[in-house]
C-alpha cells in the first residue's frame, strides 16, 4: 500500500539499498532504479520505486514531524 | 455448452481508475502504465472483458517477474483478485466499492503503517492515515477554491473532513460525494453511499478508528503526502 515516506539511501550494497526514514529506521529494499548514497526515495512493499527531489522529501518529512 | 465470460463493468473501471488516481504514489508504482491501461479501459465507457483486462494486466506483471516476491501492480491486481472472489463472474462498480470501503483494504493498509513505522508514529496519526485510505463518503458543506470541506456521518460518528482536493468541479454544497486519499472521486448515488458505509460498518478495525479520529477530524493539508496530492490535483503527476 502507498504511504508516501520519504527514505534516504544510506548505503547502496550489490542486490539492494539500505535506507533510512526520518525516524532513523532502517530497511534494506529492492530498487527498479539507479541510486546514489543521499539520494530521497519512495517504496512501496519494500522495492524502492522513484526518487525524491530533497525539496520534496523535505516538504514531507516536515509534515511527518508535525504530526507526531 | 455456453462459455460464461467474466467482466469488468464500465462504472467498476470509473470507480477504479479514480481510486487509483487519488493515490500520491500510483503514477510511480509501476502504476503509471496501470493508470493508463484503466484510464483507456474506462473511457471506452463499456463492460470489458476479464480476460482482456487481465491480458494487459498480466504483460506488465511478467515484465517485472524478476522481482515477483511483490507485485508493483498489488494495489491493482489485489484489488481484483479479491473482488473476484467475493463477486464472481462480474466485476461492477459496487464491488469495487466494497473492496476499498472495507476490511480486507483496511487491514492491508494497516499492516504496511505497522510495518513502516509501527510505535513510532502517533496513534492518532496513524489512524489518520488509515482513515484517508478509505473510501467514505462525504457531505459536502463548503467549497473554498479548490478545496472542498464536509463530514463523514455514520450514524455513530461524525469527523469533519477539511481541505479534501477534488477531480470534479461540478461540487455544491449538501452533495454526498466519495472521498478517497483526500480526493473527492464523484458524487455518490444513493446505493453507492449506502455500500460504503456498509463496507465501512464490516471492518472491525475501521469502526474502531473511526472513533479515534472523530474529535480531531481531519484535515488533508497536514497530512505529511497533501504536496504530492496538490501535484495530481494540478496534473503535474
Amino acid at each position: 500500500m502507498c504511504l508516501t515516506l520519504p527514505k534516504k539511501v544510506i548505503e547502496i550494497k550489490e542486490n539492494s539499498v539500505v535506507v533510512e526514514n526520518h525516524d532513523g529506521n532502517r530497511q534494506e529494499l529492492k530498487t527498479l532504479i539507479e541510486l546514489a548514497v543521499g539520494d530521497f526515495v519512495i517504496s512501496q512493499q519494500n522495492i524502492i520505486l522513484e526518487k525524491l527531489e530533497e525539496d520534496e522529501a523535505m516538504e514531507i518529512i516536515s509534515l511527518l514531524d508535525k504530526n507526531h | 455448452m455456453l462459455t460464461k465470460k467474466e467482466f469488468i463493468t464500465s462504472d467498476g473501471l470509473e470507480i477504479l481508475h479514480l481510486v487509483m488516481c487519488s493515490c500520491p504514489d500510483s503514477p510511480t508504482n509501476g502504476g503509471r502504465e496501470a493508470k493508463l491501461i484503466l484510464k483507456k479501459f474506462s473511457e471506452m465507457k463499456t463492460d470489458i472483458d476479464f480476460a482482456r483486462f487481465s491480458e494487459s494486466m498480466n504483460a506488465w506483471k511478467k515484465k517485472y517477474a524478476e522481482h515477483a516476491d511483490s507485485c508493483l501492480l498489488d494495489a491493482l491486481y489485489d484489488v481484483y483478485a479479491h473482488i473476484k472472489e467475493v463477486s464472481g463472474l462480474t466485476v461492477d462498480g459496487i464491488s469495487i466499492i466494497h473492496f476499498f470501503s472495507g476490511q480486507h483494504h483496511a487491514e492491508k493498509i494497516w499492516a504496511e503503517i505497522l510495518n513502516e513505522h509501527g510505535k513510532d508514529w502517533g496513534m492518532i496519526y496513524a489512524r489518520k492515515v488509515l482513515f484517508a485510505h478509505m473510501l467514505v463518503v462525504m457531505r459536502i458543506e463548503s467549497i473554498e477554491g479548490d478545496r472542498v470541506h464536509g463530514v463523514y456521518e455514520d450514524g455513530e460518528n461524525i469527523i469533519t473532513m477539511r481541505n479534501v482536493l477534488s477531480f470534479s468541479d461540478d461540487l455544491q454544497p449538501h452533495d454526498v460525494v466519495l472521498v478517497h486519499y483526500g480526493f473527492v472521486l464523484k458524487k455518490a448515488s444513493k446505493k453507492e453511499s449506502e455500500n460504503t458505509l456498509r463496507g465501512n460498518f464490516h471492518s472491525g478495525l475501521f469502526s474502531e478508528t473511526r472513533k479515534l479520529i472523530r474529535d480531531n477530524g481531519i484535515d488533508f493539508e497536514d497530512m505529511h503526502y497533501f504536496p504530492r496530492s496538490l501535484k495530481i490535483a494540478k496534473g503535474e503527476i
